[in-house]
């Protein structure tokens, strides 16, 4: 038995590592940039704008920090003809197009000069004074620019530089030497790229190797030895954000399991014993009625029942209490349970007729069997031949919902949190999602992941102590 | 933690340098402290100092005093931050990026104990930090000696600080909330949506305990059409489309009347810029038929929809209209659109997107009819951020608006310090708009408040969040 425990527990690493790598690769491909959510404002009706610079700088400065401007991996699989320098580029848009780019006309070295020329042109436009003369025309140019930078077809391409170049004649005065020289250049710089279309290269796969310096290996060699970053939201360490809410997902979900279980189970073989009978059907009914109610409903029914609406006032609507934090424990420990009995009651109601529908089904099983019949036959009282014969055997359909219990307890609910105010780990993980907060994600997945390997190894041990049938050994 | 300290010019500069630190985390309000280059200091008043400015500008006042100013015993014990000027920060951010005290000082700010410790957490205002339970509550309790105490003249309404204690409760769930409201567990609740309010007068615990009230917010909605897609270039598409949204129906229907219509982006309180001559367009299906077809649009192949040729390529009028999925109140507008659109020979898609894409996609144009709104205060309006065409790729110009003129009426709005002649500008800003219809605007909402009676002094303002809940007093017969 230990040889198989220790075998399950080796088996985690790579596992672990597999559900790590699949955690980050579809988060970062996810649409939606955490360094914009950042930095977006929507109070944006009086204040004062910021300069391009001013903004660039700051949209730069946020990515640095959240360590999104190193490559994603330790290697990219890709084709010849995309650099391995192009993660660098900040703007996703002229990103995405400088990659188009290098697809259609796969001459790097020709395409990377264009679009740094490009971005300097663009800047330079920026420092030419505004008057009356020329603001039309400089704000064209600096539009046709901006759209040169996100696109990649030649035509569209060619069509913009007409344009410029129509804009240029009809203000000959608009562009210094300095300028004019570098738009020439810019403009020769495109003729190049597409007499000089290297297709072929598109076909050539090519693994660029990036090192250690990459995103996945920042975070997964901070991960292993406890670091799990700071939360992107409210700049807290993970640990602290995630250590906050866990204490009352975790209370709610321990309280939870335990009263589910003493209630269904004792329910379930109640109901496999007596099977036929009245209480069987009427035990059954009422279970699923309640299965059928949706918990978030109930919850709202409850809180405009019996919070002290325009109906009853049994219990508090909302929160954890508001004792001080330096209040003897007692009371502490009084105030909040009085706030979680609705939360809890929301959570556990559902569970009860699937779980004794599985205790029921178990128990059928077993009780048909022969040496059932023996120990009746024997004279044993009913109440031995259940809880001591029967009932070890039948519990293997409970045991394999058990191993769900690891992950359960830190996942929680996001509906119960919501509606009842409670800080829980389901709210914290949902908004984590929405907001693209990666540290808290990839916290809470791969804990999640290690808790049900965890869970299942459990079960699996358990199933071996019940049922003498089960055995991980070899045979002598 | 010591004796408390006066306040002095040198802890705004403080504050500033704070502000300016390359490395501390406040990339989203470092932008707007630009403007200011160096402060000057008098030997004969402490209390006395001047902001030198870049530029002229309208906000320079306002923004001035927007700050909250912060101690440098508390923030900097060991005075990091005492050996650089604003002057420096300001022109050599980049290289200071690498000074060893700015990375220190910007480590300590950033880290958590200047958010949630006690002791920690200081300013210049009434309250003291006590504690915030994240996602539970914040709780701050009012100073007993304050300097504000000792104010005898000019003293204004953020110098009443009655409140012993406030405590501001996180609840999430809107229905919770009024329950929570009806039991008496909770003092004063915004932000309540219009079709509770309608009904909270039918419940007696709330009648005899609480007064409500609906001051006018400071914020406007408004559906933005992206310009540069060619079936939206034309004015006169645009103005058809104003002309299928019923707003008045939508005061009436979705925020229960308690809204007022808008035609620009100038709040209709500041009345000396309002521009009351703008007719506001009306809801005429007619009218707007009219001029899709003056704007070439035909139902050329008598399938339903208005078609016309663009680009050499036939093209059906087709609208994706984007909201934030889970906003009821904008999809109700949606489907409004959808079908008065119909009636004109356009298909509708509504299409609700979660919010970071939704952002997202606004940010890069990547959408072609939305629901926006936008919040703004009693400060003057400064265009520039939302119209102005340099905003167009990294600021919040969404739509594509503007062109040379419009640009330059912005710039000089930004300047004006006079005011009459800025309300004329600002007119005329708001008729370039109304021709234009970059956006089509709605309305302006009223806030939702409901406020124990046991209060006095607890009347509605039009300042965010529409009361000011320091200055509550009790009622003693209460």
């Amino acid at each position: 038995m230990l040889k198989y425990i220790i075998k399950r527990v080796l088996i985690f690493i790579p596992t672990l590592f597999a559900i790590s790598l699949l955690t980050f690769i579809i988060s970062i491909n996810a649409p939606g940039d955490p360094a914009e959510l950042m930095l977006n404002n929507s109070n944006g009706g009086n204040g004062q704008s910021s300069q391009k610079l001013a903004t660039e700088k700051s949209y730069v400065a946020v990515r640095h920090q959240l360590g999104l401007d190193l490559p994603v991996f330790y290697f990219t699989l890709s084709d010849a003809s995309v650099p391995d320098t192009l993660y660098r580029v900040p703007k996703m848009m002229q990103r995405k197009s400088l990659e188009r780019m290098c697809n259609e006309y796969g001459n790097w070295n020709l395409i990377s000069p264009f679009y740094l020329k490009g971005r300097q042109f663009d800047l330079a436009l920026y420092s030419i004074q505004k008057d009356s003369t020329n603001a039309n025309a400089l704000t064209q140019i600096k539009d046709l620019i901006s759209s040169l930078l996100q696109t990649y077809q030649e035509a569209k391409l060619t069509f913009y530089f007409s344009k410029i170049d129509q804009t240029i004649s009809e203000n000959p005065k608009l562009l210094n030497a300095e300028n004019a020289q570098l738009y020439a250049s810019l403009k020769e710089s495109f003729s190049q790229i597409v007499k000089n279309k290297d297709t072929y290269t598109k076909y050539i796969p090519a693994i660029h190797f990036y090192g250690l310096n990459n995103q996945y290996h920042s975070w997964i060699s901070k991960f292993v030895v406890g670091d799990f970053g700071i939360s992107y939201q409210d700049k807290r360490p993970v640990s602290s954000v995630l250590w906050d809410a866990m204490r009352w997902t975790m209370m709610i979900s321990l309280i939870s399991i335990i009263i589910s279980y003493l209630i269904a189970i004792p329910l379930g073989i109640q109901s496999a014993v007596k099977k036929g009978s009245k209480s069987d059907r009427a035990i059954t009914t009422s279970l699923f009625m309640m299965y059928s109610l949706p918990n978030f409903w109930i919850a709202t029914m409850m809180i405009i029942f019996f919070c002290g609406g325009d109906y009853f006032d049994w219990f508090p609507a909302f929160g954890l209490g508001t004792t001080p934090a330096d209040a003897p424990f007692f009371e502490r420990f009084a105030d909040t349970a009085y706030h979680l009995i609705l939360p809890v009651i929301c959570w556990t109601y559902g569970t009860f007729a699937f779980l004794s529908r599985q205790m029921r089904g178990g128990v059928l099983n077993v009780i048909g069997q022969d040496y059932i019949r023996t120990a009746r036959a024997k004279g044993l009282p009913e109440n031995k031949v259940i809880w001591k014969h029967a009932f070890n055997n039948s519990l293997l359909p409970i045991i394999t919902l058990f191993a769900n219990i690891f992950p359960l307890i830190i996942s929680g609910s996001f509906a119960i949190e919501f509606i009842f105010s409670i800080p829980g780990m389901g709210k914290i993980t949902i908004e984590a999602l929405g907001a693209r907060n990666y540290p808290v994600v990839f916290t809470v997945m791969l804990f999640s992941a290690f808790l049900t390997l965890v869970g299942t190894l459990v079960a699996d041990i358990i199933y071996a102590s019940v049922d003498p049938r089960i055995s991980f050994s070899k045979k002598a | 933690m010591g004796r408390w300290q006066p306040i002095t010019a040198k802890d705004i500069e403080f504050t500033l340098k704070v502000i300016k630190n390359p490395k501390v985390d406040n990339a989203r309000t470092k932008p707007y402290y630009e403007f200011i280059e160096d402060i000057k200091f008098y030997d004969n008043d402490p209390l006395k100092f001047t902001f030198i400015c870049k530029e002229v500008y309208i906000l320079a006042e306002s923004s001035s005093g927007d700050f909250s100013v912060l101690p440098a015993s508390v923030y900097d014990p060991k005075g990091l931050m005492s050996g650089f000027t604003i002057k420096q920060l300001n022109e050599n951010a980049a290289a200071l990026e690498n000074d060893p005290k700015i990375i220190e000082f910007a480590k300590d700010f950033n880290s958590e104990k200047y958010q949630r410790e006690k002791g920690s957490i200081v300013g210049s205002g009434p309250y003291a930090f006590d504690s915030w339970i994240t996602g539970q509550k914040v709780v701050i309790k009012r100073k007993k000696s304050w300097w504000g105490d000792n104010v005898k003249t000019d003293k204004n309404m953020f110098f009443e600080a009655n409140a012993p204690e406030l405590i501001y409760q996180t609840i999430n769930d809107q229905t919770t909330a009024l329950v929570a409201l009806k039991a008496g567990n909770l003092d004063v609740m915004h932000g309540i949506k219009a079709k509770d309010y309608v009904s909270l007068p039918q419940s007696k615990k709330i009648t005899e305990n609480y007064n409500l009230h609906t001051p006018m917010m400071m914020a406007y909605s408004y559906l933005g059409l992206n310009t540069r897609l060619p079936k939206f270039s034309d004015k006169k598409v645009r103005q058809a489309l104003a002309h299928l949204v019923d707003v008045d129906k939508i005061i009436k229907t979705i925020s229960y009347g308690m809204a007022v219509r808008v035609v620009g982006p100038i709040h209709p309180s500041k009345t000396t810029e309002y521009n009351t001559s703008l007719t506001p367009y009306s809801y005429d299906v007619e009218m707007a038929k009219k001029m899709l077809a003056e704007a070439g649009w035909k139902d050329s192949n008598g399938d339903g929809t208005i078609d016309k040729t663009i680009n050499g390529e036939k093209t059906e009028f087709k609208i994706d209209f984007t909201y934030n999925g889970g906003n009821d109140e904008r999809k109700a507008v949606a489907l409004m659109f959808q079908e008065e659109a119909r009636k004109v020979g356009i298909e509708v898609n509504v299409v609700p997107q979660e919010w970071s894409i939704y952002l997202d996609n606004q940010k890069n144009h990547k959408f072609e009819m939305f629901y926006g709104a936008w919040i703004s205060s009693p400060i003057p309006n400064d265009h520039k951020q939302i119209f102005h065409t340099e905003s167009y790729n990294g600021g919040s110009n969404y739509v594509g608006f503007g062109n040379a003129s419009s640009d330059a009426l912005i710039d000089s709005i930004r300047i004006e310090l006079n005011e009459p002649k800025r309300d004329a500008m600002n007119k005329r800003f708001q008729a370039i708009l109304h021709e234009d219809v970059p956006y089509i605007f709605l309305s302006a909402p009223k806030e939702k408040i409901a406020i124990h009676k046991r209060f006095t002094n607890a009347d509605a303002s039009v300042m965010r969040p529409g009361f000011w809940e320091a200055g509550f007093k009790m009622d003693p017969n209460w």
